[in-house]
């Protein structure tokens, strides 16, 4: 078995562990390994050969590769060991990591500290509790996005789509594009769960029906996928029986919703917030067990990839900090309280006596127009944003500053 | 009376609507004839006509109005197989590769006769044997007497040399039923006489105190106060459909001549003989053939002139949970239920779970007119959810729900022995649950059938030297300790690699079992094997890498992969 000791390990080499990698060295950590189970680097974005990223961080619109392409260079310019092929195996709450590949075998991994940027995978026909047959033809998203932009190939030819989450939407336009023909977009919920930007650009503009509050409730085809039944809702979410369709399809794809992959940090005993599905952290983007930090999605499913990028860089800093023992293990930590419009808030926690600013994100519980961020500390301000209108798909990030005594609420309520 | 006018009098009596005729053949085989109004309908007048005293068994000629029954059609399959002509010729033949049928070939490989096995599927264990919760049932719910039975207790005391043979996963959990009211007593006792007059192995009374002692999960987890239960040391739990593949391997190492994708058309018999089978392969020239087909097997029967059951698909709907939910009990913990006892024949699980340390849920038990018909629905779905005992699992824990079908004749009970009119067919049919605990008390008694047999007709059969009871057991790398695991990897590097994230798989693992003796050739049939995709995410994340080893090691395009079978490719076109 192969020894290995590192200053920082990072797990995982999408957006969130390429930034967290690249952050890590530039403020000044020496020897940090980034791991990723794919035969690249990248991660998702890889297969985001659509645009509409970087338009935060770098006021242009990047495809997903390129956007991945810039931090992937910088990682190699800035010396990050990488090991790619590679699945960690086993995290320790002692900051150990067991890794293995091909080439390298087993490897034993003692890091100064651990930054965790698994990601998060989809949600997929079982849990989802699809009915009707399981015949081939009934794939995630993600998965026809691989297919089709990766490898090469088509699964269908005649596409129904479950879920109105981003990559959904993406993927009607991307399958209109290579010729699959798109039937629609179903919804259970009476609002879209993709941002409104897809929803635009994605389906209005290929005339791309999408029907709220509407559900596939039977799946036929004993060997491959012949067509689906498709019904509305009531308010209770139940099938409402005389509004049942059947509609010819070969490829019944799911955009269902995303889980952080939290296998690895379940095992080192760190806790999770069953909110966010990722574990709970400070202002730092530390978990629970001191050295250990989260980053992206992981730590709850952004919106934006610069937002992934962003909490990577944090947790970086925080991790820097760590190793030079000028974090503490063991802060006493306060809750972050929530008011009006908030459905989460990532970090979740704060130290009673951090200094300068830091960022926070959230989502809000519903849709809402002319509403105002506010974050005060003992009655005082201490960040504040205005928006237009706000909606649970779209995430919002707030800086804030001067936190005192671990006191922070952060509130999101009609303007005036 | 004659047992025709008796059938048709108590049909008259409890379906005064209804106009069903009965005839009665020499061994009391009764075929019933006429219209019904549903198809649950015929299924409970073919069950009442079924008790009636002195009838053997019931084939179905009855209609229901306003539904045309499914049946196969089997003339392409015979037209083809004519066209080819004679392929093989063998001593016996095997047909339905499900538990059943694996079972009795690997047992039957041990003589120095020429098998050859073959299925409709593109895998063994793909019908009946892969869908159901991998019981190797205690004795104390099977009615004393039956066959069914006999079977499931001498194959219950059979597996732990199959399982030490074999190498397949196999742990003996007990079967632990309580209840939490003292006047369900009687539901305990039931079961525990029950077991007693099947010679079951140990069973036990035991008051409240010492089920806790025993399992402390009811009450912590379950949140039950149980005050008593009956312990069943025996119940124990397998992977069907491990259980088949490892069988199937070892036949297949011993001489068996397995054929996939290959249905049988037809039937041969000359006065009153078999003397082959037509498939779409070709004719196979054979004068015994073992008809394990499962929900076909009636239809085989028939085809070797021999009408003697008629089977009905009662299938059932299972949830699988993630792991990360553990069993809230080491032993099988269930709560005796009275209410669901009064029912007419299996009314199917309840919190379950599998070797791989999964709680499975159901299954659900729903009579449907079409043999393939294993779709999940509401009703079953609801009803298998409501079984639950646990508090700590809601539906949010499920990964994966499915169903699978049971063969079930009207007698409930299993229909084996060499038939009376076609010299040379043996039955081993209408297996369903206790099925995959029963396989190895069937495959001792065919064989027991056969050679029997083959002495009165003078054919002396011997056993090959050779044979080889043992299939090794394969690499499973999330079982081992780190430093096992990199000692393998360094004399295999292919163990390094991970390709199925939640459940550990190495692609040295999926290579295995490409180049085994029964090769897999679709992604299901790896996921049965070696457990990749068989997690939290569903191949999400593997799935694209399994289909590419496939495609590499089989040498076959990616378009042609198959996730179970055939007509069912994951990809349609290329696109580059």
């Amino acid at each position: 078995m192969k020894e290995i000791r590192t200053d920082i390990t990072v797990v995982g080499g999408g957006p969130a562990g390429l930034a967290a990698a690249v952050e890590a060295k530039r403020q000044g950590a020496e020897k940090v390994l980034l791991i990723e189970r794919d035969f690249e680097l990248g991660g998702v974005l890889q297969q985001c050969i659509h645009d509409g990223f970087g338009l935060h961080r770098f006021k242009r619109r990047m495809s997903g590769a390129e956007y991945a392409q810039k931090f992937i260079d910088e990682c190699e310019a800035s010396g990050v060991e990488v090991f790619t092929d590679t699945m960690v195996l086993e995290i320790t709450k002692d900051r150990e990591l067991y890794a293995c590949n091909s080439t390298d075998g087993m490897m034993h991994i003692q890091s100064g500290a651990i930054i965790l940027a698994m990601g998060c995978r989809e949600r997929t026909a079982g849990q989802i509790l699809l009915l009707g047959a399981r015949p081939s033809g009934v794939m995630t998203a993600g998965s026809v996005q691989r297919y089709i932009n990766m490898e090469g190939y088509l699964p269908g030819t005649r596409a129904v789509i479950l879920g109105s989450g981003d990559i959904g939407l993406i993927m009607a336009r991307r399958m209109t594009l290579e010729g699959i023909q798109v039937e629609g977009v179903y919804e259970v919920m009476p609002n879209p769960g993709g941002l409104t930007r897809n929803i635009v650009q994605c389906l209005e503009d290929y005339n791309i029906p999408l029907h709220l509050s509407s559900t596939v409730s039977f799946v036929h085809g004993r060997d491959t996928l012949e067509g689906v039944t498709v019904a509305k809702l009531d308010e209770n979410r139940k099938v409402i029986k005389e509004t049942e369709r059947y509609v010819p399809c070969d490829l019944l794809v799911l955009a269902v919703g995303l889980i952080p992959e939290n296998e690895l940090s379940k095992g080192a005993g760190i806790e999770l917030d069953p909110k966010t599905r990722g574990p709970v952290v400070d202002q730092d983007f530390m978990t629970c067990v001191p050295g250990i930090f989260a980053a992206g999605n992981v730590a709850a499913v952004f919106d934006l990839v610069d937002y992934v990028s962003q909490s990577a860089e944090i947790a970086a800093r925080g991790a820097v900090k760590f190793i030079r023992g000028e974090k503490k293990a063991d802060a006493p930590l306060c809750d972050v309280k929530l008011d009006g419009n908030v459905n989460f808030v990532i970090p979740q926690k704060v130290e009673a006596s951090f200094e300068g600013t830091r960022e926070f994100f959230m989502r809000v519980k519903k849709p809402d127009a002319e509403t105002v961020l506010q974050c005060t500390t003992e009655g005082e301000p201490c960040g504040r944003a205005l928006y237009q209108r706000v909606a649970p798909p779209e995430m919002l990030a707030c800086e804030v500053s001067g936190v005192k005594n671990g006191d922070l609420t952060i509130s999101v309520a009609p303007r005036g | 009376m004659e047992l025709n006018e008796r059938v048709e009098q108590v049909l008259k009596e409890a379906f005064p609507h209804l106009d069903i005729r009965a005839e009665a053949d020499f061994r009391s085989i009764v075929t019933l004839s006429g219209e019904c109004t549903s198809w649950q309908e015929l299924i409970d007048v073919g069950h009442l006509a079924a008790k009636v005293d002195g009838v053997r068994n019931i084939v179905s000629r009855m209609t229901v109005k306003g539904l045309e029954i499914p049946k196969k059609d089997y003339s392409e399959t015979v037209r083809k197989g004519r066209e080819i002509g004679v392929i093989d010729e063998a001593d016996v033949v095997v047909v339905g590769l499900g538990i059943t049928g694996c079972g009795i070939a690997r047992e039957l490989a041990k003589y120095d006769l020429k098998i050859i096995a073959i299925d409709m599927r593109d895998d063994v264990g793909a019908g009946a044997t892969k869908a159901n919760n991998g019981g190797v049932h205690m004795a104390g719910m099977v009615k004393p007497g039956t066959l069914k039975a006999k079977m499931s207790v001498r194959g219950n005391y059979l597996y732990d040399q199959w399982a030490k043979d074999l190498n397949f996963e196999f742990v003996r959990l007990g079967h632990l039923h309580y209840i939490t009211d003292i006047n369900d007593i009687d539901g305990l006792v039931e079961i525990f006489t029950t077991a007693v007059k099947n010679h079951d192995r140990g069973p036990q009374m035991l008051d409240g105190p010492q089920t806790l002692a025993m399992a402390p999960g009811i009450k912590e987890v379950m949140q039950d106060d149980p005050v008593a239960s009956c312990w069943t040391p025996t119940q124990a739990k397998v992977h069907p459909y491990q259980v088949c593949v490892a069988l199937a391997e070892n036949a297949a190492d011993n001489g068996v001549r397995i054929m996939l994708n290959c249905e049988l058309g037809d039937v041969l018999t000359e006065d009153g003989q078999i003397t082959g089978i037509v498939t779409e392969k070709g004719i196979i020239r054979t004068k015994y053939l073992i008809n394990a087909a499962g929900l076909y097997a009636d239809e085989i029967s028939e085809m070797a002139g021999d009408a003697c059951y008629t089977l009905h698909n009662r299938k059932g709907t299972i949830a699988i949970y993630d792991k990360d939910k553990p069993p809230a009990t080491k032993q099988l913990a269930m709560r005796y239920r009275p209410n669901l006892k009064k029912n007419v024949e299996s009314k199917g699980g309840g919190t379950d779970q599998t070797p791989s340390g999964n709680i499975l849920m159901g299954p659900s038990a729903t009579e449907v007119p079409d043999k393939e018909d294993i779709d999940t629905t509401q009703e079953d779905l609801e009803y298998t959810l409501n079984r639950n005992d646990n508090p700590a699992i809601t539906p949010a824990d499920i990964i994966r729900i499915y169903a699978g079908a049971r063969p079930a004749d009207f007698k409930e009970d299993y229909v084996i022995g060499m038939s009376e009119l076609t010299h040379g067919l043996i039955n081993a049919g209408a297996i369903q649950s206790p099925g995959i605990g029963s396989a190895p008390g069937v495959a001792e008694m065919v064989e027991g059938i056969l050679l029997e047999d083959m002495k009165q007709n003078g054919r002396t059969v011997v056993r090959r030297p050779d044979w080889n009871p043992i299939r090794e057991k394969k690499v499973k790398f999330a079982e081992l300790s780190r430093e096992e695991q990199a000692a393998l990897i360094e004399k295999n590097p292919a163990y390094g690699r991970v390709i199925c994230r939640c459940e550990t798989i190495t692609e040295g693992e999926i290579l295995d079992a490409i180049h085994s003796s029964v090769v897999p050739t679709s992604i299901d049939a790896i996921k049965r094997r070696t457990r990749a995709g068989m997690g939290r995410c569903q191949g999400g994340f593997c799935q694209p890498r399994v289909l590419e080893i496939l495609a590499r090691e089989l040498g076959m395009d990616w378009v042609e992969v198959n996730l179970k079978g055939r007509n069912s490719t994951v990809l349609k076109e290329e696109n580059r």
